[in-house]
C-alpha cells in the first residue's frame, strides 16, 4: 500500500507570520519546539505508534522536510519519494506537494492540518485531476476543523492506517471540506461554507454476509432522496436549490446544469433560471415570477446548518417567502446522525424569522421516506 | 492426589473449553457416487404402465425434461451422515444459552408440543379436507384465537400469517382498506414509526404504498413525541409502533402518542414482537390501539426453525374485524367451520389457514401453562433480564444507554463503546470471540443508533446458572479485550468455520449463489 | 403471584422462589412489580387472563392435546385425492429425522461461522433447486407458493419499470388474491381467459393482452386445474413485448416436465412442500424463487440469497448473505418487500428429499405419478354421468372431473364419499362457476392401483343411489 503524506506545520500556530517577533530563536525549529500549543510532530507520533507494525509495511510517498519526512524519520519509517518545498512553507507549497504526490501512484493521501489545509489538499487534487477518486485521510491538528475528512483523533487514525494497510482500501464516502468565512469570523459569526467533496475511505470490516460493509450516504441512497423529491415538484413552482452533493443529485436526476457549491434557481419541470446565483438575482427572480417558492436545502457541515451566515444567498425576505411549507430539507440518515448536537440549525441572520422554524422539520431521508429532526435556531 | 480433585475443583475455575463441531464436510454435490440411490420410489403396477405408457408424449418436446436434473447421487445413510454432520455445527436455542439473540425471544421449544405436532393428526391433514373431518384442527385454531384476544384485549383475531414480517404486513394492508372504505385512502398516504422498530414495519408499509415517516428517540431514549405530533397530520394513515422497543425501556406515554394520531384520524398498529414481559400484565386494548400482532415463533414458544415456519397473530377491535383475511373459524354450537370473510376482507395472506401445525404446538405450551403460567413467564423473563442488566454493568466499558436508573422490561439495549474507545475492540469482535464460548448475541438493526450495541433478551427459559455464565462470557471476554486484544479481533477460534471473507458477496462477477453457479464462475480457479 | 403453594413450572427454572427471592435481592428489588413500575396503572391487566384452565403434567396434556387430534380424520387413515397446491406424497424417514433436530430446529439468526450447518444446508438446497430448475440463482425459501408467485410479478415490475401483469385464468385464485394484495401499490392485473375445452390457456387472447406496458405474463405449470401450457410460445408472446415470463411450476412435475428456463422463463416460483413435508394442514408450505444470474434480477430479490464465500483459512469456505443492502433488513424502507422468518427448515428438508431421490428418483417419482392420473383419468371417464373436463389435454398429477351429467352436486358426492373413508377431489363450482359441478382430483405416488380402482368403485356405488 502506497500512502502519500502532508504535513501543515503551521497547523494551529497559525502561520509563519505568528512567528515574527519570537525573541531568542535562532531557527524557525527552535521556535517551532518552544511554541506552546499542541503542535503536529507530536500528534504525528501518537499517530504512527497506534498504527504500530503495519506502518512498516507501507510505502511511504513524502513533502520534504517538517511537511512530512521528519515525522517518518522520527517515527522509523523509510521514504520512498520525497518531495522538494520551499522553506518557511506557504498554502502553496501543501497544494504543490499534493498535486505532486497525486501523480505518483498513491492509494491514499494522508494529510494533518486543520481546515485550511484541507481546503489546500482538495486544491491539489483538484489540479491532479483526482479530487472525486483518490482517498484521503486527514490527521487533526488545525484550530478551524469543520470538514469531515478527519479522524476523530491520532489514535484513531492510526488504527484506521492499520486496517487499511492489513484489509485493503474499500468503499469511500464523500466527506465535506468545509472553512469558516473569514470575513464573518472576524466580525465574530461561526459562518461555515462548503468548499467541495474528498473522498474518505472506510476500513472494510471483515464480518459474515457484508452487514457492516455497507456505507450508507452512498450515490443510491442520495439518489433515492432526489426521487423521492422530484416526484413531489410543481411544474409551474420556483425552487432555489442549494448547495452539497445530495441537493446535486436532485440537479443530475433532472438533467440541470446546476452547482455543487451554489444556488440554483429552477421551475419543478427542470428549466433552470439561474446557476450559482447571487442574492439580489434570487430576489429578483422570486420577485418577477410570483409563484409558489421552495428552498430545497441539505444541513452543511458537522453543526447542521440547514441555512446560515454562509450562504449569503438565501436572505430572510426568501425565507420568509417560501416560509414552512416551502422548505425542504434532504439529508441522508447518517449526516443526520452525525450532526454535532443532533439538531438542525437555521440562522438566516433575522433571528425572529428563525424563530418560527423551531420545533421539527421533516427531513426527506430517502424514497418516500422522511424523519421529523428536531431544530434549534 | 486424590483423582477427583482434578475435576471438582479445576472445573469451577475456568471458562467452559467448548469447541463447536467441525466436520469440513464438503459440499454435498462433492459426494454424490453415480448410481447410487438414497429412497426408491414406488413402481406402477405393470397394468396402469400398459394402460397409459407415456402420457405426456403429446407434449410439445419443448415442454418434456430431456436430461435427469443434475442432483447428488448417494446412498441414504450417506446422506443422513452429511445432514446430521451439518445440523451439529450449529449454536442453537437448545444447546446454547441463548439469551443473546435480542427481540428474538429464544426461549424453550417444549419437545412434548414437537411429538405432539408430529402425529398423523396433525401431520396428515391435507387443508382441503371438509370441514367435518378436521374438528379438532378448528377447535385447536379457534382455541388459540381467544387466547389471543384475551392476552391483547382485542375483539378478533386471524393466525393466518406465516410469520411476525407477514402479520404486519396483513395490518398495514387492513389499514389501507379501512381509510379506502371511508374514502380516504388518497389523503392517507403517510405511516409514520420509529427507529427501533423491526425494518419490516417501515417495509411493509412501503409495500402497500405509504410513505413512511421514521421518528428518533429522544434524549432518554423514548420515541419523541413532540417529533409524532410533528409528523400526523392528515396525511397519517397509522402509527406503527412497539412497547417496549429493543431498548426495553417502556414507554408510560403510549398512550399519548395513540390519542395524537386518533385525534388525526389514523390507526395505532401495535407490533408486540416484544411481549414476553407483558403476559397477563398489559395489554394493547388499554392503550387504545386498533391492531396488534404477536409472534408465536417467539413469544408462544415455537421453535425458530433456522427461520420458520412461523405464524404471526394478527388481532383488531371489531371495527377492523370486518378486514381480516378469509377464511375465518367460526364455532356454531360446537360445529368448527371456515366460512369466508365478507366483502371488506383484504382476502388471502397467505395459503390455506396459514401454518397450523404451528398453531398446534402454541396451543400445546399454553394449555401447559395457564393464566397464572403465562404471568409466570413475563415476571421471570423479566427477573431475568434485570438480574443480567445488574450483574453486566458492572462490567467496565460496558453501559445501557438510555433511562438510567430505570428498570428495564424484557430485553436491553447494551453498549461497548466504552470498551471499544479504550481498547479498539468493538461489539461485533466481542460477539464473535463469545462464540468461542458457546454464545452468541445479536448486535441491532441498523442503522447502529446506540454504537457498539448489543440486544440481550434473557427470557423465562434460563437458569441463574445459565445467566451466570453468560455474564461470566461477557466479563471474561472484557478482560480479554484488554489484556489480549488480538485474541478478540482474530476470533471465533472455535466454531466450525474462521471469519468468512465477504467482499465477493456484493460482486456479481463472483457471487455464487449456487453450486452450478460457483462451478461455471469460479470452478477452476476455486475460491481465490 | 398467587399466594399459597408456589407455581413452579418445568419451562421457567427460575420461578423457584428461593433463586427467585436471591435474584429479587441482588437487583434490590423487593417484588417483580417494581420492573413494571413504569406501566401505567391505566395500562395495567386488573384481572388474571381469562384463558383455559392449564394441564399442567405433560401427562394430561398430552392426553388433552390427542383427544382433539383424535376428532381429525386425517388422510392416512382415509383414502385421499385432494390436491390444489398441497400434495400427499411418501415422506422419507430420513426428511423427518433431520428436521426434527434440535440443533436445527432451535437454530435462528446464528453468523455464518457459528451456524454454519445452517447456511451450508440451505446453500445446498437452493443447489440443488437449482439443478432441478436448471437457473443459478435460488433464494432461501419464502412463506409459501402464492407469495413467491407475488413477490415474483413484483419483481419483474421493477426490473422492467411497468406496471401492468397479464395474469392465465386457469391459476389458483387464492394465489391471485395474493397477487392482487401484494401487487397493490405498483401493479395493475388483467385476466388472460382459457379455453374451457382444453383447460389450456386462449393463446390469441394472451397475446391481445400483452403490450409495451407489460411487466410480466405469469402461468402456472401445470395450472390449478392440472392442464400444461405451451411455456415456449407463452415465453416468445411475453418478450416480444418486453415482459418477462413468471412461471409457477410443481417441482415435482420436474422429473419428468421441462425446466421452464429451458422454454425461456425469466423467473420461475412455486412450492416446495410435496419435497420432504407432511401436509400439516397447510404448515408444510414453503415458497421458492429462481431466476438466471443476471445482477439486475438479482438485486430485485426481496429474500435472502446465499453465496460461498472463501474464509480467512486458505483452503476452508463459509457462507454469507449475497447483496445484502438489497434486503429490508439492511436498508429498512428502501429495500424490496420485507424479510422475515419464513419457512427454513422445510428448505432444508426439501434439500434432504432431493438428495435422498436424486435424478433416477425424481424422474421414476414424476414419471409414475403421471401415469397414475393418467389411468384415473381412464378410469373416472368410464363412470356414468362423469366425464373428464379436459380429457384431450395432458395432465400431470390432477385434473378437472365433472359430475353434471349424475345430476348430483360434487358436495353431495363428497359428503357420501367421505362417509366411506375417501375425501373425494377439492369442489370446485364455487371458484369455477363456468366448470359446472366438477372437482379436482390429485395423485401420487402413495396411490397403488387397488386405491384408484376402489375410488372408482366406490363412486360407481355413490352414483347410483
Amino acid at each position: 500500500m502506497k500512502i502519500g503524506l502532508v504535513v501543515n506545520p503551521w497547523a494551529g500556530i497559525g502561520g509563519p507570520a505568528g512567528l515574527k517577533g519570537s525573541d531568542g530563536a535562532a531557527s524557525v525549529q527552535a521556535a517551532l519546539a518552544a511554541c506552546s500549543l499542541p503542535h503536529v510532530p507530536a500528534r504525528l507520533a501518537a499517530m504512527f505508534e497506534a498504527c504500530g507494525e503495519a506502518a512498516q509495511a507501507v510505502s511511504w510517498y513524502a513533502a520534504d522536510g517538517a511537511m512530512g519526512c521528519s515525522a517518518l524519520e522520527a517515527a522509523g519509517l523509510d521514504v520512498c519519494a520525497v518531495v522538494p518545498v520551499n522553506w518557511p512553507s506557504q498554502a502553496e507549497d501543501t497544494r504543490r506537494a499534493t498535486c505532486t504526490l497525486a501523480g505518483m501512484g498513491i492509494d491514499l493521501l494522508l494529510f494533518a492540518g486543520g481546515d485550511g489545509t484541507a481546503r489546500d489538499v482538495l486544491q491539489g487534487l483538484r489540479d491532479a485531476g483526482v479530487a472525486d477518486s483518490l482517498p484521503v485521510l486527514g490527521l487533526p491538528a488545525g484550530v478551524k476543523m469543520q470538514s469531515a475528512v478527519f479522524a476523530n483523533h491520532p489514535t484513531a487514525a492510526g488504527q484506521l492506517l492499520r486496517q487499511l494497510q492489513q484489509h485493503g482500501l474499500a468503499v469511500c464516502s464523500d466527506a465535506e471540506v468545509m472553512d469558516l468565512d473569514e470575513d464573518e469570523l472576524r466580525c465574530g459569526l461561526i459562518a461555515p461554507r462548503l468548499h467541495g467533496y474528498l473522498q474518505l475511505p472506510l476500513s472494510p470490516k471483515l464480518t459474515q454476509g457484508g452487514k457492516a460493509r455497507h456505507v450508507s450516504g452512498s450515490g443510491a441512497q442520495r439518489m433515492a432522496i432526489a426521487r423521492s423529491f422530484a416526484e413531489a415538484m410543481e411544474a409551474r413552482s420556483l425552487y432555489l436549490v442549494g448547495p452539497g452533493s445530495t441537493t446535486q443529485a436532485l440537479l443530475d436526476l433532472l438533467g440541470v446544469d446546476g452547482t455543487l457549491l451554489g444556488v440554483d434557481a429552477l421551475l419543478g419541470d427542470g428549466t433552470l433560471l439561474a446557476r450559482d446565483a447571487s442574492r439580489r438575482e434570487l430576489e429578483d427572480l422570486a420577485e418577477r415570477w410570483q409563484v409558489p417558492l421552495h428552498l430545497v436545502l441539505s444541513p452543511i457541515g458537522g453543526q447542521g446548518l440547514v441555512l446560515g451566515r454562509g450562504n449569503q444567498q438565501i436572505s430572510p425576505r426568501l425565507l420568509r417567502a417560501a416560509g414552512r411549507r416551502g422548505l425542504h430539507v434532504l439529508a441522508p440518515p447518517d449526516k443526520l446522525m452525525s450532526l454535532h448536537g443532533g439538531v438542525l440549525r437555521i440562522d438566516s441572520g433575522d433571528a425572529e424569522l428563525d424563530a418560527e422554524f423551531n420545533g421539527y422539520l421533516p427531513v426527506t431521508t430517502g424514497y418516500r421516506e422522511q424523519t421529523m429532526w428536531p431544530v434549534s435556531v | 492426589m486424590n483423582a477427583m480433585d482434578n475435576i471438582a475443583t479445576h472445573r469451577k475455575q475456568q471458562m467452559r473449553r467448548y469447541h463447536q463441531a467441525r466436520w469440513d464436510e464438503p459440499v454435498i454435490f462433492e459426494l454424490s457416487q453415480p448410481g447410487e440411490r438414497g429412497v426408491l420410489v414406488p413402481e406402477v403396477e405393470p397394468e396402469i404402465a400398459q394402460a397409459t405408457g407415456q402420457p405426456l408424449a403429446s407434449l410439445p418436446a419443448t415442454m418434456r425434461r430431456q436430461r435427469p436434473p443434475a442432483l447428488p447421487e448417494m446412498s441414504q445413510n450417506r446422506v443422513l451422515r452429511h445432514y446430521l454432520r451439518l445440523s451439529q455445527e450449529n449454536l442453537g436455542a437448545d444447546l446454547n444459552v441463548d439469551v443473546g439473540q435480542g427481540t428474538c425471544t429464544m426461549k424453550y421449544n417444549p419437545k412434548i408440543n414437537d411429538q405432539l405436532a408430529r402425529q398423523p393428526g396433525m401431520a396428515e391433514l391435507h387443508p382441503r379436507q371438509p370441514d367435518s373431518s378436521v374438528q379438532g384442527m378448528l377447535e385447536v385454531i379457534d382455541k388459540v384465537e381467544s387466547v389471543m384476544r384475551e392476552v391483547s384485549g382485542m375483539d378478533a383475531v386471524s393466525l393466518q400469517a406465516r410469520g411476525g414480517s407477514q402479520a404486519i404486513f396483513a395490518n398495514m394492508s387492513i389499514v389501507r382498506a379501512w381509510h379506502e372504505s371511508r374514502g380516504e385512502a388518497a389523503q392517507r398516504d403517510e405511516v409514520i414509526t420509529t427507529i427501533f422498530s423491526h425494518p419490516s414495519d417501515a417495509a411493509c408499509a412501503k409495500l402497500v404504498g405509504y410513505k413512511v415517516i421514521t421518528i428518533y428517540p429522544d434524549a432518554d431514549g423514548y420515541p419523541d413525541l413532540a417529533a409524532l405530533k410533528a409528523a400526523v397530520s392528515q396525511r397519517t394513515a397509522a402509527l406503527v409502533i412497539t412497547n417496549p422497543e429493543d431498548t426495553g425501556i417502556f414507554n408510560s406515554r403510549i398512550r399519548e402518542f395513540v390519542d395524537a394520531v386518533h385525534a388525526a384520524g389514523g390507526l395505532c398498529v401495535y407490533d408486540q414482537a416484544n411481549a414476553n414481559g407483558l403476559l397477563g400484565i398489559a395489554r394493547a386494548r388499554e392503550a387504545g390501539f386498533d391492531l396488534c400482532h404477536f409472534n408465536l415463533h417467539k413469544t408462544f414458544a415455537t421453535p425458530h426453525a433456522c427461520g420458520g415456519p412461523a405464524v404471526g397473530a394478527v388481532c383488531s377491535t371489531a371495527a377492523l374485524a370486518p378486514f381480516l383475511p378469509s377464511p375465518l373459524v367460526r364455532n356454531k354450537s360446537g360445529r368448527y367451520q371456515l366460512v369466508s370473510a365478507g366483502e371488506q376482507s383484504i382476502g388471502k395472506i397467505s395459503s390455506f389457514t396459514g401454518a397450523a401445525s404451528i398453531v398446534l404446538r402454541a396451543y400445546a405450551w399454553i394449555m401447559n401453562l395457564g393464566a397464572e403460567g403465562l404471568r409466570t413467564v413475563s415476571e421471570i423473563a423479566v427477573l431475568n433480564n434485570n438480574y443480567m442488566m445488574h450483574q453486566l454493568l458492572k462490567i467496565d466499558g460496558m453501559s445501557a444507554p438510555y433511562a438510567p436508573g430505570k428498570r428495564r422490561i424484557e430485553q436491553v439495549r447494551y453498549s461497548w463503546s466504552g470498551l471499544a474507545q479504550a481498547t479498539g475492540v468493538s461489539s461485533e469482535d466481542i460477539g464473535l470471540r463469545a462464540a468461542d464460548f458457546g454464545v452468541h448475541y445479536w448486535t441491532s438493526h441498523h442503522p447502529y443508533l446506540v454504537p457498539e450495541p448489543a440486544t440481550i433478551e434473557p427470557t423465562e427459559s434460563y437458569s441463574r446458572a445459565d445467566l451466570d455464565e453468560f455474564i461470566g462470557v461477557m466479563r471474561h471476554i472484557a478482560d480479554e479485550a484488554r489484556s489480549n486484544p488480538e485474541l478478540v479481533k482474530t476470533a471465533p477460534h472455535n466454531c466450525p468455520v474462521h471469519r468468512v471473507q465477504g467482499e465477493m458477496l456484493d460482486d456479481p462477477e463472483r457471487w455464487a449463489i449456487t453450486w452450478r453457479a460457483y462451478q461455471r464462475k469460479l470452478g477452476e480457479r476455486g475460491l481465490a | 403471584m398467587a399466594s399459597g403453594k408456589p407455581f413452579i413450572h418445568p419451562y421457567i427454572p427460575n420461578s423457584v422462589p428461593e433463586v427467585r427471592d436471591a435474584m429479587l435481592r441482588t437487583v434490590g428489588a423487593a417484588s417483580t412489580e417494581e420492573f413494571f413500575a413504569d406501566i401505567p396503572t391505566a395500562l395495567r391487566m386488573q384481572a388474571p387472563l381469562a384463558i383455559p384452565a392449564p394441564h399442567l403434567s405433560e401427562a394430561r396434556l398430552k392426553r388433552h392435546v390427542e383427544g382433539l387430534l383424535r376428532k381429525n380424520a386425517h388422510c392416512n387413515n382415509h383414502l385421499s385425492f385432494l390436491g390444489g397446491g398441497c400434495y400427499q406424497h411418501h415422506v422419507p424417514a430420513v426428511c423427518d429425522e433431520i428436521n426434527g433436530r434440535s440443533e436445527f430446529a432451535t437454530a435462528y439468526a446464528g453468523e455464518p461461522y457459528d451456524d454454519h450447518g445452517r447456511f451450508q444446508a440451505l446453500f445446498e438446497y437452493c443447489s440443488m433447486m437449482g439443478a432441478l430448475l436448471e437457473m443459478d440463482v435460488v433464494n432461501v425459501p419464502v412463506y409459501d407458493g402464492m407469495q413467491a408467485a407475488a413477490t415474483a410479478v413484483r419483481m419483474a415490475g421493477r426490473h422492467t419499470g411497468r406496471r401492468r401483469v397479464v395474469v392465465a385464468g386457469n391459476v389458483n385464485p387464492d394465489k391471485l388474491s395474493m397477487m392482487h394484495n401484494y401487487g397493490r401499490a405498483d401493479l395493475d392485473f388483467a385476466s388472460a381467459p382459457f379455453d374451457p375445452d382444453t383447460g389450456l390457456l386462449d393463446m390469441a387472447a394472451v397475446a391481445q393482452l400483452l403490450d409495451q406496458e407489460t411487466a410480466a405474463l405469469y402461468v402456472d405449470i401445470p395450472s390449478f386445474l392440472g392442464t400444461i401450457d405451451d411455456g415456449a410460445a407463452l415465453a416468445a408472446a411475453a418478450h416480444a413485448v418486453g415482459a418477462l415470463l413468471v412461471v409457477g411450476v410443481d417441482p415435482v412435475s420436474l422429473g419428468v416436465l421441462a425446466p421452464p428456463a429451458s422454454y425461456g422463463a425469466d423467473i420461475v416460483c412455486g412450492d416446495i412442500q410435496p419435497l420432504g413435508m407432511h401436509m400439516n394442514y397447510g404448515g408444510g408450505q414453503g415458497g421458492f424463487i429462481a431466476s438466471h444470474d443476471d445482477p439486475a434480477i438479482v438485486m430485485q430479490y426481496p429474500s435472502r440469497l446465499f453465496g460461498i464465500v472463501p474464509t480467512t483459512v486458505p483452503g476452508e469456505y463459509g457462507f454469507g448473505d449475497v447483496a445484502y443492502s438489497r434486503t429490508s433488513f439492511d436498508k429498512r424502507e428502501n429495500g424490496n418487500e420485507f424479510v422475515g422468518t419464513a419457512a427454513a427448515l422445510w428448505g432444508i428438508t426439501a434439500g434432504v428429499f432431493m438428495a435422498l431421490m436424486g435424478p433416477q428418483g425424481m424422474t421414476e417419482l414424476a414419471t409414475g405419478i403421471a401415469q397414475r392420473a393418467a389411468y384415473a383419468k381412464q378410469r373416472l371417464a368410464r363412470l356414468p354421468g362423469v366425464r373428464v373436463t379436459h380429457a384431450g389435454s395432458c395432465h400431470f398429477r390432477e385434473f378437472v372431473v365433472n359430475f353434471d351429467g349424475t345430476g348430483l352436486p360434487v358436495a353431495a358426492i363428497n359428503a357420501a364419499l367421505q362417509q366411506l373413508g375417501i375425501f373425494g377431489g377439492h369442489d370446485l363450482s364455487t371458484a369455477f362457476p363456468a366448470l359446472g359441478q366438477s372437482a379436482l382430483y390429485a395423485f401420487s405416488e402413495i396411490h397403488m392401483q387397488e386405491d384408484i380402482d376402489l375410488l372408482c368403485a366406490t363412486l360407481e356405488k355413490v352414483l347410483n343411489q
